[in-house]
């Protein structure tokens, strides 16, 4: 969501009026999948723990190419997870399938587009400023 | 009399030795405040929400049925889900 998203978080959700969900998309397998694993495996730990991971992750993007293994364990750690439960975690198959069904059923619902967004059934395709959010979310608050 | 003007002496000369030393310890508390500004953990995620309770409500996050992740009130009137990729 990249700018838009403080700016939503602020505005509509910190308020109670939006609720955001991330549905990690890893179609190109690699470090996408394991990032993918990794915050989900910090959320098994806690929900907000999930948000923290995945806020690291978007402000470290430019790191997520080269990562190894051991970056996502790291981060773990950094972030005062509990490092043997997010690596058993980490390399579970509980983990792996779930990010991967996730996958599938993205695909079935024919999200290519990254990112995509659905805002109360409205579909945006890549990035977009505040206002295109802003306008949808004020149409469709009750 | 002198021994008075001793112990004075040494009061006055302890206190001024002690009076720098607890003197550095205010800064601390500024430096961190610029950090709730712009909520950008670097590597150090868990100061900034420790300090942040005032000025930035802590908004609830939840797992939900599918394995994915959300966070706002759970009653939220709109859904906003991204679909999208770390990388």
């Amino acid at each position: 969501m990249l700018g838009a998203g403080q700016e939503i978080l602020d505005t509509y959700v910190a308020a109670g009026q939006v609720k955001i969900i991330f549905w990690p998309m890893t179609p190109t397998g690699g470090n996408s999948y394991l990032a993918a694993i990794a915050a989900y495996c910090a959320g098994q730990q806690d929900a907000l723990a999930y948000w923290t991971y995945h806020d690291f992750l978007y402000d470290h993007y430019k790191e997520l190419t080269r990562a190894d293994l051991d970056y996502f364990v790291d981060t773990a750690v950094s972030l005062n997870l509990d490092e043997p439960a997010f690596t058993t975690c980490f390399y579970s198959d509980e983990a792996q399938e779930t990010i991967t069904r996730l996958d599938a059923e993205r695909m079935q619902r024919g999200i290519q587009h990254r990112p995509t967004f659905d805002v109360a059934g409205n579909m945006l395709f890549g990035s977009q400023p505040f206002a295109a959010f802003d306008q949808i979310i004020q149409a469709a608050l009750p | 009399m002198r021994l008075i003007l001793l112990t004075t002496l040494f009061i006055c000369l302890l206190l001024a030795a002690c009076a720098p030393a607890t003197r550095p310890t205010p800064p601390p508390p500024t430096v961190p405040a610029t950090a709730t500004a712009v909520p950008q953990p670097t590597l150090q995620p868990t100061t900034p929400p420790t300090l942040q309770p005032t000025t930035q409500p802590i908004i609830p996050a939840g797992q939900n049925p599918d394995g994915t992740f959300y966070r706002g009130a759970p009653d939220a009137p709109v859904t906003l889900l991204e679909y999208s990729d770390f990388l």
